[in-house]
């Protein structure tokens, strides 16, 4: 288990040139280059190359190699500089926080290993990717091309006849992308979990450029807040609109987000607001505010879509709950927005905390409070069942006599799985109705249905506590 | 003229340069045990310019931390130019798993070698 | 469904693992779980055994580690639970963010090699390899997660889909 400390003793080192030692303490790092400060109040040398330089991370020195000392400009102190190792790149920032020797081409050791990995494909499923791959570049090419001869046109022009491409070739496009998602869903129906993840490796390394064409599955391949289903994502799913700055960008972006599993999301989005509605006409106490608890609110859109009047600001109470630092801060701005242009101030709280760690609260309700209506969308899709189970029931205790509980969940039919999985690299833990039966049964005291919307990929379970 | 060690149910045979582990490898801190046996004959072994051998054909399970002195050993023999080779059983899926992923470490000039057998 | 549940309570001493890896191993053999998935099942037994024989703290209220293998229709599900010292924020925090980092990857060969890689980097003298959690998930084919309950009881578990389920 990895959880131990990062080391807070300052990190040191010597830089050796012409015999002598000259001892530094690291005070910094960008991706390439330490920043230092020479604890003996000189440089030893400045714009040049010293022969070698040592880091001390725990106990014996390490050789990080020929350096470069570079003098910091307009410095008050003389003795800070940049180190930039040379003979071999290394990843400094790595070096500095985290106390690891990792060389910047570290990578291209696994290249040999990742090549023999193809060695475990099946011939079918390489044959259809090389189809595919072959296909596709076909495709591009083509679009390529109209683009390239829109380059000098009018953009009023060129956007005009660009619209008429998409609209033509450019659905043909999508539906021969369709075809060949059905031929990969009917090849891999009979893998194994690890014939999955293996051929979907294979797979994404083969269409990596056309993934990295679109805007969507870049960003759930890369991920760059380090989970899939960010704020962005979700942007991208409610616009369901073509981005991209070439005509098979474009197509490649719009194609994953005319999904079913997208239309889901953007179908959960309006339910939720008839929910809230409901449970609004519905409330235990017609005297004061709904109170709501959106759990891993994400951007919380349909929060935004919940007032569209002054006095709803005084209809409903919020709390949201997330994580992400960065998606709850977005949310709090556009809620903040949606108060000043309603000129009344939504009553919303916003907290960061892992649903994982939040249920280790010995007083769960002092700390979130009680609630009229619970919900939770794209959580439930990553928690294994002893965590699902758990998370739910603490939940339930947060809601008040007469309360309401909505909780998402893809459905083990969603159509949109092996796509999400192979070209998206997005794994979810699926469920069915009878899983959700289980999780519904061990809350006291509940009633419950389970349903699902128009695309029947998403399942949710809606849960009642009965009135005092 | 070969040495036994034991720790456990892990047995760590040495002859020459190679060595031989069987048995299961479960203690709490494995590289105590393993680290020094292997570093030793990994200077002896650069001393006399051959290759150290590690054969784990017939081990029956290791856990995680067992791992970690074996890459130790690897990288250093990758930055210090010594010999190393891994031997492992390419049926036994477990070892398969494990050991497959150490190519990582292996040299195009076969100083250093992790063998599926 | 509880004779589909094999629980263990045991002492958090080192002899404790082989217990359970050997009793699960008997218990998913009853159930005909196929062999490929019980070495591996009793490869993520032992590893999760051995994280709450190291980590966990004895000194509260929780004197023991529960350990519990479910079989359900095409799954198994193992569960160890192991009292953390309160108010370790931090150390969840590192558990939460390391095992979110693993379920990234459709395929955890990934984290796996990026994880012997920061390992052979890592000073000599560093004890912890970081490779269990990984291991789980990679040679283990198993969903991992956590949470820890209002008794600072971390119950942590895989999910592992028997062989021929997806």
């Amino acid at each position: 288990m990895s959880i131990s400390e990062v080391p807070k003793a300052p990190l040191r080192g010597e830089v050796i040139h012409e015999g002598r030692r000259h001892p530094f303490e690291v005070l910094g790092a960008r991706r390439s280059a330490l920043e230092v400060r020479f604890t003996n109040g000189t440089l030893p040398v400045d714009r040049m190359e010293v022969e070698g330089a040592e880091v001390t991370l725990i106990a014996d020195p390490i050789a990080i190699g020929r350096c470069r000392v570079e003098g910091h400009r307009g410095v008050g102190d003389v003795a800070m500089a940049h180190i930039i190792p040379t003979e071999t790149p290394l990843r400094c920032d790595d070096l500095y926080k985290r106390r690891l020797v990792v060389r910047l081409d570290q990578g291209f050791d696994q290249t040999a290993l990742l090549q023999r990995r193809k060695a475990e494909i099946r011939p079918e499923f390489r044959a259809y990717t090389a189809d595919l791959v072959y296909d596709l570049a076909i495709y591009r090419q083509l679009f390529d091309e109209i683009d390239a001869s829109l380059a000098n046109e009018k953009p009023e022009t060129a956007a005009l006849v660009r619209d008429s491409v998409r609209a033509k070739q450019g659905r043909a496009f999508l539906r021969f992308f369709d075809e060949r998602l059905a031929q990969l869903e009917t090849m891999v129906a009979g893998f194994t979990r690890a014939e999955h993840e293996r051929h979907g490796f294979y797979f994404r390394r083969n269409v990596w450029g056309n993934i990295l064409t679109s805007a969507f599955l870049a960003r759930t391949n890369i991920r760059p807040r380090g989970y899939a289903g960010d704020s962005m994502m979700m942007q991208q799913l409610y616009d369901n609109s073509y981005q991209g700055d070439s005509l098979f960008g474009q197509l490649m972006h719009k194609h994953p987000i005319e999904t079913a599993a997208a239309q889901a999301v953007r179908n959960r989005r309006k339910l939720l607001v008839d929910l809230i509605e409901a449970a609004y006409r519905d409330r235990p106490d017609p005297s004061r505010a709904l109170r709501i608890l959106s759990v891993a609110c994400g951007p919380a859109w349909e929060v935004r879509d919940l007032f569209t009047r002054a006095e709803d600001a005084a209809r409903f109470s919020c709390t949201l709950l997330d994580q992400d630092e960065e998606a709850l801060g977005e949310a709090e701005h556009h809620i903040h927005l949606v108060g000043t242009r309603l000129e009344a101030p939504v009553q919303a709280k916003y907290l960061r905390d892992s649903v994982r760690t939040m249920l280790m609260s010995k007083d769960i309700v002092a700390q979130f409070g009680k609630h009229d209506f619970i919900y939770s969308m794209g959580l439930f899709d990553y928690l294994t069942a002893p965590v699902a189970r758990s998370v739910l029931t603490r939940l339930y205790e947060l809601l008040e006599p007469g309360g309401r509980m909505v909780i998402g969940n893809f459905h083990v039919e969603n159509p949109t799985r092996t796509y999400m999985e192979y070209w998206m690299d997005w794994v979810l833990l699926y469920r069915h109705e009878d899983d959700f039966q289980a999780l519904g049964r061990e809350l006291p005291g509940a009633t419950f249905e389970i349903y699902r919307e128009e695309t029947r990929s998403q399942m949710f379970l809606d849960v009642r506590k009965p009135r005092g | 003229m070969s040495e036994t060690f034991q720790h456990g149910e892990l047995k760590l045979e040495v002859k020459d340069t190679t060595v031989t582990l069987t048995g299961r490898s479960t203690a709490r801190d494995p590289g105590n045990f393993i680290g020094p046996i292997l570093t030793n004959l990994y200077k002896q072994a650069s001393a006399a310019g051959k290759a150290m051998i590690l054969d784990f054909r017939k081990l029956d399970y290791m856990n995680s931390s067992t791992i970690t002195p074996v890459i130790r050993l690897l990288h250093e023999a990758k930055k210090s130019g010594g010999k190393v080779t891994i031997t492992y059983d390419g049926k036994s899926r477990w070892q398969d798993l494990s050991f497959s992923a150490l190519t990582i470490f292996a040299t195009e000039d076969k100083r250093i070698e992790i063998r599926g057998e | 469904m509880t004779n589909r549940t094999l629980s263990l309570d045991v002492d958090p001493v080192w002899e404790s693992i082989d217990r359970v890896r050997r009793e699960n191993e008997v218990f998913l053999r009853t159930h005909q779980i196929p062999q490929p998935s019980i070495e591996a099942l009793s490869m993520v037994t032992c590893e999760l055994m051995e994280n709450a024989v190291k980590y966990g703290f004895f000194e509260g209220d929780v004197k023991t580690i529960q350990s519990r293998c479910s079989v359900e229709s095409d799954s198994v599900v193992l569960e160890v639970r192991s009292p953390v010292k309160p108010g370790d924020d931090a150390a969840m925090a590192r558990l939460d963010h390391m095992i979110q980092w693993i379920r990234g990857y459709q395929d955890p060969f990934q984290a796996y090699l990026m994880r012997l890689r920061e390992v052979s980097s890592q000073a000599m003298g560093t004890s912890e390899s970081g490779l269990g959690l990984v291991r789980i998930a990679y040679e283990g084919q198993s969903v991992l997660d956590f949470f820890v309950d209002s008794g600072s009881v971390l119950n942590i578990s895989a999910l592992h889909a028997v062989e021929g389920a997806r």
